[in-house]
């Protein structure tokens, strides 16, 4: 791995200056609009806030936790810390991306506090996999394809406890939602350059932390 | 990782690269072991890490917002001390002081059973000027306040 790519900053091109002027200005949306009523102690502000990102919020825990009733506890400490904190809410990045954050944060907290991972593996097990081991083929044949990916999924989980917060909540915006550079430089407020920058550096992060976990080489998920 | 590839590496990632872009990657790769080597490991880590996303569509049962502000109420009741029970940082700085008074009490407790006792023997012989309490008690009480007024702390005199 180059040593030198890590601290080189990427160059950056003509169409990413015009967007960096033109960068989204989060104070002045409809969302800013609903946060500042919310700071306002408008409870109604508030309910739209949980109805609006309450499925989001969910499925990002479930995603992580794969238990329906972490996911409830969690979302609702989630939606706890946002009533509490939403005072501090500065708008230099979309609600979307503070909320996530805040989520990414409390599935972990959860984590270290519970060292619940063999609980995940079980609990991810009882939910899906063992409904479609039931209803198809045998179970021999596909034991060994769910145990490697719940096995992956808790190295995915270790591996992520290594980075910052911010690197964690930037790549999984990336990875699992699916955003783009453009959209990630709109949600953070940042310019695309350094999205690639610090998505670069996380990747690599990653890739040491396989690599002292001595997992050896990382292989691709089972189907 | 070189340049080339590494200016483009996310759009490599999620497949959004055009033809023209992966056409020049694709020569570079063929003569870079390194490159070719770090993109397969990233394609590698982007699929692990897309396990994370949510099988299904979930949604909270109903009444989830009802929940909420039923959490919110609880936690706005918390006493004070809670902050010190049930967070980890709480927990660290009790264990720190419960420490911190610990050594205070054995360093206090040391000192005492080393010279405590002399403490006001030794004041009482530094001072010079000390009076001898004798006679009758009227002679003693002036005695007591002599020695009283006069005493200087630690000078000798």
């Amino acid at each position: 791995m180059s040593g030198l790519s890590a601290v080189l900053p990427f160059p950056a091109t003509a169409g990413e200056t015009n967007r960096a002027k033109t960068k989204l200005d989060h104070r002045t949306t409809e969302e800013a609009a609903l946060v500042r009523r919310v700071q306002g102690h408008d409870e109604l502000a508030f309910r739209e806030i949980v109805e609006r990102y309450q499925a989001k919020v969910f499925s990002i825990i479930y995603g992580i936790l794969r238990n329906r009733n972490d996911a409830e506890d969690i979302a609702q400490q989630v939606f706890a810390k946002i009533y509490f904190s939403i005072k501090n809410f500065n708008f230099q990045s979309s609600l979307l991306t503070w909320i996530y954050k805040i989520t990414v944060n409390e599935c972990y907290d959860y984590l270290r506090k519970k060292k619940v991972r063999k609980l995940v593996y079980e609990s991810d097990f009882s939910s899906d996999d063992s409904l479609r081991m039931e209803n198809s083929e045998p179970a021999t044949d596909q034991a060994p394809a769910v145990d490697q990916r719940l096995a992956q999924h808790d190295l995915v989980l270790k591996l992520l406890s290594k980075i910052s917060e911010e690197d964690r909540s930037l790549i999984l915006l990336k990875e699992v939602e699916g955003h783009s550079v453009e959209e990630l430089s709109e949600m953070t407020g940042m310019n695309e350059n350094t999205i690639k920058v610090k998505l670069f550096r996380a990747r690599q992060k990653l890739m040491k932390a396989a690599e002292r976990l001595n997992k050896g080489p990382l292989t691709p998920i089972a189907e | 990782m070189h340049g080339s590839v590494r200016d483009r590496l996310e759009s490599l990632l999620s497949e959004g690269s055009s033809t023209i872009e992966r056409r020049e990657v694709e020569e570079h790769l063929s003569s870079c072991a390194e490159c070719s080597s770090e993109l397969t490991a990233m394609k590698t880590q982007s699929e692990l890490l897309h396990s994370l996303r949510a099988p299904q569509e979930v949604e909270p049962a109903v009444g989830f917002y009802a929940r909420v502000v039923q959490r919110i109420e609880e936690r706005a009741n918390t006493s004070i001390w809670s902050v010190f029970i049930d967070s980890p940082f709480g927990k660290r700085l009790a264990y720190a002081s419960l420490a911190v008074a610990l050594l205070l009490g054995t360093y206090v407790v040391t000192e005492e059973s080393q010279d405590g006792h002399l403490g006001g023997r030794v004041v009482v012989s530094q001072n010079s000027s000390f009076t001898p309490v004798i006679g009758d008690q009227q002679e003693q009480r002036d005695a007591v306040l002599v020695n009283f007024a006069s005493y200087q702390s630690g000078t000798g005199q």
